[in-house]
């Protein structure tokens, strides 16, 4: 133990950095040498610490973005469950729309269903396009639910998460009210309440 | 009181860490050594601040005091006691506390026990320490604060409930204490549905705001869980003491073998914590999740993984630095690698970065999480490159012979370097794709499950096993194919016999490979220690049990790491066969009719329903199991359904060393019973490895006198190099 | 308003929650109808390539939430109409997105998967190589240098790379010479 702390080795913890023993006796007395191999080496540390630090920061940044309730509504293509393809930029100038996401083992969207159902009707006249958004159900499923609730608007599979990825949706059932300029008025999280939601469309309606 | 004091003891602890930074730093600037020692007190006292307010927290949940928010979150009256207390890690915020504490823990421990030797080291290594855990205090206090409190208005209007660390002035404290209703207790009433009536009015709409905690989630009540995440979080600190070395060598420009001796055995310790973490972990899946299987490749799990692949790639290159003086830039860079993917793994699995079972809520620990880790990971890459450009990292020697026992740890380190590629391309494609994505180069993320990392990782620790077996043999320097080649003569012999045998048995190319590798790698290990063993039974005329029992005592690493090696190799058998051999089924039956499965027949007796002594309810299947018709156990799986959380299977489990018959309960309608039920061969391997690779790594690691090897390695290099000639 | 967004964060999480809670009935699982010919083995032997967001980690075949007991189900009317293994995943892919099968079934995709881990093993083993070779190159030439100066082979000191290799050709026609 004892040797151990003897054989310490004496360099001052406070001094300038020591050029290390082994090149203190070198036949020409020289500095370490600056090492050539550190080139392609130093690149590849260098790109990876890049590609982390870019990783992280626009994983923080997108974890940190709230869901798209404002500015102009993400353009999307919809293939309908009785085969039309609709696009929501087609809309644009002529409709309020309003995009609903659901799921059929969603509780609370069998709660909002038939409201919708209601708002619908009461608006379709007025030129209120409702379009749903089915979130990964088998489409046997999603029939039975749009059969059950006698639901006539526009419905399609959002085909590999694409259109929830665009609005930044968390779960379902999710609203969005989109203007007839294309801006998104309002995002409901969770079923919107159903005068407050009336309301919002006689605004975006009397736009017109 | 309690969250007074919590509140209290962790701000203290936060000061006390920024004193004892700033000291350090003081010591560096102005070259006075009382500053230094100043500093270690500093850095010393924020061990038992921090002990103090974890047992507060204990106590709280243990009391019940569910005024704080966390203790409300976690623990609940029914709730056992063991998990009363293990709910100090059951959630963020008490976890995050946890996590520091062991930082403390391992802080104190360095500065303790390596304050003389590595005296020139020591003022950076405060100053990283002070840094990393007044960071985490910092988190703890500002913001995930265990001890913030749920404050309600004084009308007892309950919508209004508020939870923080500082009293609103419009609030009282939701909770008030024990003695606010006449000296009587809300445990008191635990079990009781309503409020009592003498705590009417204003005190019981107080009261129902907090009267009972929401208890631990469920899938964490298992004994597994108890243990697994200090285990993990242990590994996860402990490697900031080699990286603070790493980095104070680094600063002062000693690349010497100095910070390496100083880290060897902290970076074992930290990597064993790591390893039982993740074996127990397994266990847990094992045990709860259900899927008949231990390993998901869950983020999560990947994350705890990656810094073990690179912890475990440092603790072999780090054996050539210490022989021969060579490879410094990369077991620095190595270890700064390790420590960079604890913090990586603790930043993405703590604020959601990557999302899975295990992952808190969104929280709002991302911007400050996200902000230290790159701080730290721009300064230590810096640091290392700054001096790896002056030239640093020149070794000693360079290499003498291609195939000589540096080559094959150079070798070994680029397998678990492509390990680590392969998990972390494998954890972070969604992430680094997204960036592709961002830059309008793609459409979509890529996003990768199990499937993709089965037969890469296989590849690999075949090849590593393979190394395994063979770079014990190879002598430093400059090896012989011919001397090798003879020392292998007998293990490969063993396993061509035993290759023979599994062929002759017919189970597949691919076991029989495996398993070939695995028994090559055993014996050869075997072989290596009974070679010893007889050398000084024949010198001594020691009996053998003790000639072992010396041998391994006299080079403890050595023999220590084999013991390790047999681990591995124990789980490897254990991998093997559980995922290659797995039966499963999944049947309905009725009382009295069988499932056959793995040469056994499960016969289902009777089904009923429970009540747990917490908040469960259980449906048990009561099941006998019958070999050729003999009764040979009685197994009771069940599922637990709580008031809040998804349901969680019990498996019903008859084990023994051919493997494990695993009955799930998945369904029952009537007493129609629907199990799911696995004959998961060999999966016991898995653990019992992980016991030897334990014990292997406490002899390899137990304080003792340094062995005369090192002292050589130190006066002289030429000798350290010869007299460890083997 | 901070209070406002944390309120509203709060109720949006109770309800994602809620909706985690709620998916997963005491029915799950067990409940699972296929059609006539499918058993649950075949079932399982697909559902677990397949994987949904409620379990990560865990497979379609052993995740308790409704939706995959829905998939389940839909897996199991695609094996009655005869599907194969291969085709069930690509119909999922297609549906879902590729991040269901666990590694993408598109070959661009698939290419791009392996490709970039093998690339970059092989490119640092590469530059790692090279190192090596450079290391014993210079290492041999300091051997040969010490023995022919009748030096132990034990040699103490490296010598530095930035020496002149001509200084060593010189200096070993000189300890030759000398001997």
């Amino acid at each position: 133990m004892t040797e151990v702390t003897q054989n310490q080795p004496t360099h001052d913890p406070y001094g300038e950095p020591e050029i290390q023993d082994a090149y203190a006796e070198t036949p020409s007395g020289q500095v370490p040498s600056k090492n050539r191999m550190m080139t392609p080496f130093a690149i590849v540390v260098v790109v990876a610490v890049l590609l982390i630090s870019a990783m992280v920061v626009r994983g923080i940044y997108q974890n940190e973005l709230e869901p798209v309730n404002d500015g102009p509504a993400p353009d999307f293509s919809l293939k309908t469950y009785d085969g039309q393809d609709i696009q929501l930029s087609e809309f644009k100038g002529k409709n309020v729309v309003v995009i609903n996401f659901w799921q059929t083992n969603c509780p609370p969207c069998h709660e909002e269903a038939a409201m919708l159902v209601d708002v619908y009707n009461d608006y379709k006249e007025a030129g209120v396009v409702f379009i749903g958004v089915n979130a990964k159900d088998p489409d046997k499923l999603a029939l039975d639910y749009i059969a059950q609730y006698n639901i006539t608007y526009l419905n399609g599979l959002d085909v590999g998460d694409k259109i929830q990825k665009m609005y930044r949706t968390d779960g379902y059932p999710e609203t969005i009210v989109v203007s007839l300029d294309g801006e998104v008025l309002e995002h409901y999280i969770g079923q919107p309440n159903e005068t407050a939601f009336r309301r919002l469309l006689d605004q975006a309606l009397e736009q017109s | 009181m309690i969250a007074e004091l919590g509140i209290v003891s962790t701000s203290l602890a936060l000061f006390v860490t920024g004193v004892a930074t700033l000291l350090a730093i003081l010591s560096i600037v102005l070259k006075d050594e009382r500053f230094a020692s100043s500093a270690r007190n500093a850095l010393l006292l924020t061990f038992p601040l921090l002990t103090f307010a974890c047992l507060l927290l204990i106590y709280a949940q243990w009391t019940g005091d569910y005024s704080i928010e966390y203790v409300n979150s976690v623990s609940s009256n029914l709730q056992p006691d063991t998990l009363k207390i293990t709910a100090l890690w059951g959630s963020q915020s008490g976890s995050l506390l946890f996590y520091s504490w062991m930082l403390s823990l391992f802080s104190a421990g360095a500065v303790w026990f390596n304050w003389k030797r590595q005296r020139h080291l020591m003022p950076w290594v405060m100053v990283l320490l002070g840094a990393t855990l007044g960071f985490f205090i910092l988190l703890n206090v500002f913001y995930e604060n265990a001890f913030a409190r749920t404050w309600i208005d004084p009308s007892g209007d309950t919508s209004t409930l508020e939870t923080s660390v500082l009293k609103p002035t419009d609030k009282v404290v939701a909770y008030p204490w024990k003695t606010d209703f006449n000296g009587q207790t809300f445990s008191d009433y635990s079990t009781s549905d309503t409020i009592p009536p003498q705590f009417g009015g204003v005190a019981s709409a107080r009261a129902t705001a907090v009267y009972d905690g929401h208890g631990l989630n469920p899938l964490l009540r298992h004994p597994g869980m108890i243990i697994h995440p200090p285990m993990l979080y242990l590994g996860f600190t402990g490697f900031v003491i080699p990286f603070a070395f790493a980095m104070a060598a680094l600063m002062i420009g000693h690349m010497d073998s100095d910070w390496i001796r100083a880290v060897r055995r902290w970076s074992l310790v930290a990597w064993v914590f790591l390893s039982i973490g993740l074996i127990l972990g397994g266990r847990w899946a094992y045990d709860v999740l259900g899927w008949g299987g231990y390993w998901g490749w869950d983020p999560v799990e990947n994350s705890a993984f990656l810094p073990w692949l690179t912890g475990t790639a440092f603790l072999h290159s780090v054996m050539i630095q210490e022989k021969r003086g060579m490879l410094k830039g990369w077991n620095m860079l190595m270890i700064i690698a390790t420590y960079l993917l604890v913090l990586l793994g603790t930043v993405a699995t703590r604020t959601g970065l990557l999302s899975s079972v295990h992952t808190f809520a969104e929280s709002p620990l991302a911007v400050p999480m996200g902000a230290f880790l790159l701080i730290t990971l721009v300064g230590s890459t810096g640091a290392f490159l700054w001096r790896g450009r002056q030239g640093y990292f020149k070794g000693d020697h360079e290499i003498e012979g291609i195939f000589s026992r540096e080559s094959m740890f150079m070798l070994n380190n680029w397998v678990f370097f492509a390990l680590t590629i392969v998990v972390f391309w494998g954890t972070w494609a969604e992430k680094i794709t997204d960036l592709a994505v961002g830059a309008g180069l793609r459409d979509d993320v890529i996003t990768l499950g199990p499937e993709y990392y089965r037969t890469p990782t296989a590849i690999l620790f075949l090849i590593i096993y393979i190394l395994m077996g063979v770079a014990p043999l190879v002598a430093w320097r400059r090896a012989t194919a011919e001397k090798v080649g003879a020392a292998l003569r007998i293990p490969i012999a063993l396993t061509a016999i035993l290759v023979i045998v599994l062929i002759a048995s017919g189970i597949g190319v691919g076991a029989t490979l495996g398993f070939g590798i695995l028994a090559f790698a055993g014996f050869a290990t075997l072989l290596e220690i009974s070679k010893g063993a007889h050398a000084r039974h024949k010198a001594h005329g020691e009996p053998y049990p003790v000639a072992i029992y010396k041998l391994v005592g006299r080079d403890r690493r050595r023999y220590g790491g084999y013991i390790i090696h047999l681990g591995i190799v124990v789980i490897g058998i254990g991998i093997i066969g559980s995922t290659i051999f797995q039966e499963v089924t999944q049947q309905t039956i009725a009382p009295g009719d069988t499932i056959s499965l793995g040469g056994y027949d499960m016969r289902l007796d009777n089904s009923l329903l429970a009540q747990g002594e917490d908040d469960r309810t259980m449906s048990i299947a009561n099941v006998t199991l019958l070999q050729d018709g003999k009764v040979i156990d009685q197994l009771r799986p069940r599922r637990d359904f709580f008031p809040s959380g998804s349901p969680m299977s019990i498996a019903g489990v008859h084990s023994n060393v051919k493997g494990d018959f695993y009955s799930l309960l998945i369904f029952t309608e009537n007493d129609l019973v629907t199990f799911r039920v696995y004959w998961n061969p060999l999966v016991n391997f898995v653990w019992w490895g992980g016991v030897l690779l334990i014990i292997g790594t406490i002899i390899a690691a137990w304080p003792g006198r340094e062995t005369s090897v090192v002292r050589q390695t130190r006066r002289t290099p030429v000798a350290a190099t010869a007299a460890a000639g083997d | 308003m901070k209070l406002f967004t944390r309120i509203l964060s709060l109720v949006g999480i109770l309800i994602f929650t809620g909706m985690i809670v709620s998916s997963q009935p005491v029915s799950a699982q067990g409940g699972d109808k296929y059609p006539p010919g499918v058993t649950a083995d075949d079932v399982y032997e697909v559902a677990s390539g397949i994987y949904c967001d409620v379990c990560q980690g865990v497979s379609v075949a052993y995740c308790p939430s409704t939706q995959c007991q829905a998939w389940r189900e839909e897996i199991a009317d695609l094996l009655g109409q005869g599907k194969t293994e291969d085709e069930i995943k690509q119909h999922f892919a297609d549906r879902y997105g590729e991040k269901v099968t666990g590694v993408p079934v598109s070959t661009a995709n698939r290419r791009l998967t392996y490709g970039i881990p093998i690339a970059l093993v092989i490119g640092v083993g590469l530059v790692v190589s090279f190192q090596v070779y450079q290391w014993r190159r210079r290492e041999t030439r300091v051997i040969q240098v010490a023995r022919s100066a009748n030096l132990d082979e034990n040699y103490d000191r490296p010598v530095p790379d930035n020496v002149d290799p001509a200084y060593l050709e010189r200096l070993m026609k000189l300890l030759e010479g000398n001997k």
